[in-house]
């Protein structure tokens, strides 16, 4: 219970320390730049947000980048715009994908399977489009700049470094919020939710609204990291929440697991690993190669992760934590995951 | 006038009538078995009382307030509780995260409760695990609280589903076929579970193959063929009922 309750914290501040250690001499690693370090983070938010929409509502969404736009814009426009301080901005973002995403809920959530993922494909695709055309408020395809820096009292994050330390901040609060929300009452609704919808009705739980306020929550994870986004490139262009950056989510919440809050920052670094890793190695050994090669990458990884890890590499790491602690344990005592096996075999 | 009452239910699935008629009630303090050959309906029934289908007509009235068409969390909030003929278990959850998901109903903390850890959260555990506990231990289930469900024998692991659907403190329980695949001994204790639960004042229908103890604990017998009642009444008068054994011989034969 202790390890279940704290391990993932204790890994992550042991990830954190590393970064810390890395970041001055991140750029002059093989794989890794300083922005990297930023942008896992910044990938991991939004990812937990979409592995709780999968996970728990059991709901594939194939436009979860558009919420990560939704922020972004919204910090853009009130920011450069009409001077709102940036954590309003968030704030108000926030809002929006999560009004956002209750409504889409409640029209997606009658549909299921392919159609559900093509709802919210169309629904990405719509963002993306509408970003790209309206102009006057958007910039359209020139996107719009001149995003100040975000601020809180007197600290002003204006750097690598110190959008680093924001950052894993944040995704330290998303992972306590995610984990807080798990083991408490509406936590356990979800998973029940996302195990059989007619055992969680049976017992009271209104399934449809609560599939839409696990969307609602998702979005709210994007937009927030959509937000940091924007203050840390200070310029946004449709092209960031298209399909393509819709895709990467989906794929950092599979490869890293999507029954474990733990599951997008672990997917978050194998995807940054590999998109900086095609991106230096392709051009090596094809000569005169540019283009978007990660994909390809990011394919060979979902395929691996599915045949091999069907739970991610959190559902992995899990099974080979509790395997160690059987195999430490058989001489104590039988422990309790050992039947387990038996069930299955019959 | 009984808790439950239905009233004329009429089922249909394409051109097939699934129920045809059916009229009974379910009252406090008795267990009530529902039986019949197999395709008889009582699933249908159980699902049209619980709101998992509508009837095509008729009428579901639980402490006289008409329920019909309701969805399945608004009449699992007034206190029916149900398990379900092929298990419903949520995956990775361990016994007693079944029970407090049970209790879902009695329940308030909201999202944001959770999330922040404010002080309802903290009540509530607090009163969900000592009630969970209590109930672990009356269904002989407070050694495994622990285990993942799906880590259990079969016959523990209907258990945890009754456990569940008992977590929610109902006034009626619905049972499909809370002894199938389990040993003579273990229906027993089920069987006997049934009665200290109906003496405690609780509704108890239940659909059952196991005839033994259907006429060993139960306190009314109704019996469906074909979607119509062919007979109900105590199990003694049930069981020499000519018509009821035709319909089982007529099975057997078949």
């Amino acid at each position: 219970m202790g390890l279940r309750r704290w391990g993932p914290l204790a890994v992550w501040a042991g990830a954190f320390g590393v970064g810390v250690l890395l970041m001055p001499i991140a750029d002059a690693l093989p794989f890794l730049t300083r922005a990297n370090l930023v942008v896992f983070a910044l990938h991991g938010i939004a990812a937990m947000g979409l592995t709780l929409v999968m996970g728990f509502a059991g709901q594939v969404s194939l436009g979860h980048a558009a919420f990560y736009g939704v922020g972004a814009y919204t910090t853009a426009l009130l920011t450069a715009k009409v001077d709102w301080h940036p954590l309003l901005a968030m704030a108000a973002g926030a809002v929006i994908a999560a009004v956002l995403a209750a409504l889409l809920g409640r029209i997606v959530f009658r549909l299921r399977g392919h159609f559900l993922a093509m709802a919210t494909l169309a629904f990405g695709l719509v963002f993306y489009v509408v970003m790209r055309s309206w102009d006057s408020l958007t910039g359209g395809n020139q996107g719009t700049g001149g995003i100040p820096d975000f601020t809180l009292g007197p600290l002003r994050f204006d750097s690598d470094t110190s959008m680093y330390l924001l950052a894993w901040a944040v995704l330290l609060l998303g992972l306590i919020a995610a984990r807080n929300l798990l083991s408490s009452r509406p936590g356990r609704a979800l998973v029940a939710m996302g195990s059989s919808e007619v055992a969680a009705a049976s017992v009271g739980i209104d399934v449809a609204r609560t599939k839409m306020a696990v969307f609602a929550l998702g979005a709210v994870y994007a937009s927030v990291a959509g937000s940091l986004y924007a203050h840390y490139v200070t310029y946004v262009s449709p092209e960031s929440f298209g399909l393509l950056p819709s895709l990467r989510f989906l794929v950092i919440s599979t490869v890293g697991g999507i029954d474990s809050v733990w599951g997008a920052p672990l997917g978050s670094a194998v995807v940054v690993l590999l998109t900086e890793g095609t991106r230096e190695l392709v051009p090596r050994f094809v000569s005169g190669a540019t283009g978007s090669y990660e994909i390809v990458a990011y394919g060979l990884a979902l395929v691996l992760v599915l045949l091999f890890l069907p739970r991610g590499l959190a559902g992995g790491a899990a099974l080979l934590v509790r395997r160690a602690a059987e195999w430490a344990g058989t001489r104590r005592q039988p422990a309790p995951t050992a039947a387990l096996e038996e069930v299955e075999l019959r | 006038m009984s808790l439950l009452q239905v009233e004329d239910v009429t089922v249909e699935f394409g051109g097939l009538r699934a129920l045809d008629g059916v009229s009974m009630g379910v009252d406090a303090g008795r267990v009530t078995a529902l039986i019949g050959p197999n395709g008889a309906g009582k699933t249908t029934l159980l699902n049209v009382v619980s709101g998992v289908l509508r009837p095509g007509r008729g009428r579901v009235r639980f402490r006289g307030r008409d329920v019909t068409g309701w969805p399945q969390h608004r009449v699992a909030g007034l206190g029916v509780a149900r398990t379900f003929q092929n298990l419903q278990l949520f995956g990775q959850m361990t016994v007693r995260e079944h029970l407090l998901v049970g209790r879902y109903r009695l329940t308030r903390t909201s999202f944001l409760e959770a999330v922040l850890r404010l002080p309802r959260h903290f009540r509530e555990e607090k009163e969900g695990r000592e009630a969970s506990d209590a109930l672990l231990s009356r269904l002989g289930l407070a050694d495994v609280a622990d285990w993942p469900a799906s880590a259990l024998p079969y016959g523990r692991q209907r258990l945890v589903e009754v456990g569940r659907a008992l977590a929610s403190e109902p006034s009626l329980l619905l049972l499909d076929e809370p002894t199938a695949g389990l040993s003579g001994a273990e229906a027993e204790e089920v069987g006997r579970l049934l009665r200290r639960l109906a003496a405690g004042g609780l509704a108890v229908l239940l659909v059952e193959h196991h005839m033994d103890l259907v006429m060993s604990y139960s306190d009314w017998v109704v019996v469906l063929d074909h979607g119509v009642v062919i007979a109900q009444g105590p199990p003694e008068q049930v069981q020499s009922d000519p018509q009821v054994i035709e319909a089982y011989l007529g099975e057997e034969a078949a």
